[in-house]
């Protein structure tokens, strides 16, 4: 369990990146999305134990991560997928993932063993375990990545766009791999990727200007936009008018454009099933009004 | 502590690995023995001449005091009455010794200090990116979400350079003898042996480790080797001293020829003041290192 009470991270220079942040994450995947700026990497960065917040506190498996002894007893039940993942070019698989596995401290060398084993196996790559990493595919690179964040059988696993630059069939591939892994720990999953969201958590969580805009199952945040989404086919100009366009398709009778919001009648808007895509952005939207109803900036 | 032990060995054993695939650390040792060879090569053999032929040993524990040389004309070695002018020329503490092997010894030790600077000037150069290579392979983030404390992260990082130089330097020096044989005869090999244990060694170990130190804050491949350029002062000053504590004593039983100062009594000397500088410099090196802990833990998360 990880408990995050009031967590603000300011940088130098007065930039706000987390406000004041409250949040509990339990067992399964848990999903992390805001557009960029947001405060997710920082938030992430936290909770892997790269920065310290400016206040509040984080709570992870007990232990305090505001200590040293406790970001160390917390490093030791976490797996971290950065978004930019760097591997030692001139070492091969298994020389890479025991390194890794001995900084980890499974210093037991069978042990060791028999974990590299498997995950090589998770990740479809024992065929290439001992080609040098600098021939490694983009993929190849990810699902290493995904192999070491595994290593010593962690609780908390943190990954950041893990699906970036992946082509669809290897996205597909490393969703699934994380739902089978999230049945046994806490996988908080950063991404800008709304579409893996829906396919894999059953939580999520909507940053914006460092906080959380929205807390609940992703059929939640479905629900929002319930009676917002509008399919609307024109063959002149694009639909304005503070509608958020989430898709455009050429069609045969003009174009087809897919928005949220609420279009006046001339539109003659065909409503449509909400995605969590749709859920997001009008969450996002209703944010943005809300803010310059009330003459926030966001 | 079991966990930070395994750690370390595993830091050993990896960073010598890319390390050696890399050819950094074999570079740095071939540049060593290359440099060993080409002073040899350029380095004359001066015998220790009289007139008519090389003195190879003189007595003055008989009376009168006699000359043992190597004629030049037939290559005959003979022992005679030492004269004025023999007696004059060999100092008290290069008597009763074997002259060839003492003449050879201060060769090697000349030569080895210059290839002290040689050595400290590449591996300032060489170790500098050592820690920015992390931020080079971009591996850096994923090292410090790991339960690695960050004076096993520096000590693991020393120690595997530091011992790659150790097994690379052992088999220089053993690769160098029949080499340093040839060209200047026999040597007192505990001289030599201390020489690399006394002045190289510690000269490698001071040189790498300020390099790494002073290096471990900066991003980029490029800024740690003008860090290294930057540290060429301290490299300097530290040689410096290295010559004064290996030639004053020379320079010293030199001017007083006539002093009671033995060869063993010079070369003893000479190992203390070399020990003696050496300590200092690694004192000063681990003190930087203190330093950068230091900072690290204070910018840690920052």
């Amino acid at each position: 369990m990880i408990e995050i009470t009031n967590l603000t991270k300011t940088y130098r220079g007065g930039v706000k990146a987390l406000n004041g942040l409250t949040l509990d994450i339990g067992m399964g995947m848990f999903g992390l999305v805001g557009p960029n700026g947001a405060g997710k990497t920082t938030f992430m960065r936290i909770l892997a134990g790269l920065l310290r917040p400016t206040t509040g506190q984080v709570i992870a498996f007990g232990h305090d991560m505001n200590t040293a002894h406790g970001r160390m007893a917390a490093k030791a039940n976490l797996g971290y997928l950065p978004q930019e993942l760097g591997l030692y070019p001139n070492l091969n698989a298994l020389e890479f993932l025991d390194y890794m596995a001995i900084l980890k401290g499974v210093t037991d060398g069978g042990e060791r063993k028999r974990q590299i084993h498997d995950l090589l196996e998770k990740v479809r790559l024992t065929d290439v375990a001992k080609r040098r990493l600098k021939t490694y595919s983009g993929g190849m690179k990810r699902r290493i990545g995904i192999a070491q964040a595994l290593l010593g059988n962690p609780r908390l696993l943190i990954v950041d766009e893990p699906t970036s630059g992946l082509d669809p069939e290897e996205r597909v591939r490393f969703r699934n791999l994380l739902a089978d892994m999230a049945l046994e720990r806490t996988i908080i999953l950063s991404t800008h990727i709304v579409e893996d969201i829906s396919q894999s958590c059953n939580d999520l969580a909507v940053m914006r200007a460092g906080q959380v805009i929205f807390r609940g199952a992703p059929g939640d945040l479905i629900e929002r936009a319930r009676g917002h989404v509008w399919t609307i086919t024109s063959s002149g100009e694009r639909p304005n008018g503070g509608l958020t366009l989430v898709s455009t398709l050429q069609m045969a009778n003009g174009v087809q454009y897919r928005v949220v919001g609420d279009p006046p009648p001339e539109y003659r808007a065909v409503p449509n099933e909400p995605s969590l895509e749709d859920g997001y952005m009008w969450l996002m939207q209703d944010t943005v009004s809300a803010a310059e109803r009330e003459g926030i900036g966001v | 502590m079991s966990l930070q032990l395994a750690q370390l060995r595993g830091m050993i054993k990896y960073e010598l690995l890319m390390a050696w695939r890399r050819r950094s650390l074999l570079v740095t040792i071939l540049f060593l023995f290359v440099g060993l060879a080409v002073f040899t090569m350029t380095m004359q053999k001066e015998p220790l001449g009289a007139e008519g032929g090389e003195v190879l040993y003189v007595d003055d524990t008989v009376t009168p005091a006699t000359v043992t040389m190597r004629l030049y004309a037939t290559g005959e070695v003979t022992t005679m009455p030492a004269d004025d002018a023999v007696l004059t020329n060999i100092p008290n503490w290069l008597r009763n010794i074997d002259l060839q092997q003492a003449n050879a010894t201060l060769k090697m030790a000349t030569l080895l200090t210059l290839v002290t600077q040689l050595l400290i000037i590449m591996l300032l150069l060489m170790s500098a990116e050592t820690i920015p290579l992390d931020k080079h392979y971009r591996v850096n983030e994923l090292l410090h979400t790991l339960p690695v404390g960050r004076a096993t992260y520096l000590g693991g990082k020393l120690l595997a350079v530091w011992v790659g130089l150790l097994a690379g330097m052992v088999m220089c020096a053993l690769l160098y003898i029949p080499i340093a044989q040839g060209r200047f005869g026999a040597f007192d090999m505990s001289a030599y042996l201390r020489l690399w244990g006394v002045m190289l060694l510690p000269a490698a170990v001071f040189a790498s480790g300020l390099s790494i130190l002073a290096a471990a804050g900066v991003a980029t491949r490029r800024a740690s080797v003008l860090i290294g350029l930057a540290l060429m002062p301290a490299g300097i000053f530290v040689f410096v001293f290295v010559i004064l504590a290996v030639f004053t004593p020379l320079v010293g039983t030199a001017n007083a020829a006539y002093t009671s100062l033995s060869y063993d009594g010079l070369i003893n000397s000479m190992f203390g003041n070399i020990g003696q500088t050496m300590l200092i410099a690694n004192l000063a090196m681990l003190l930087l290192g203190l330093v950068v802990w230091g900072v690290g833990r204070l910018r840690e998360g920052q």
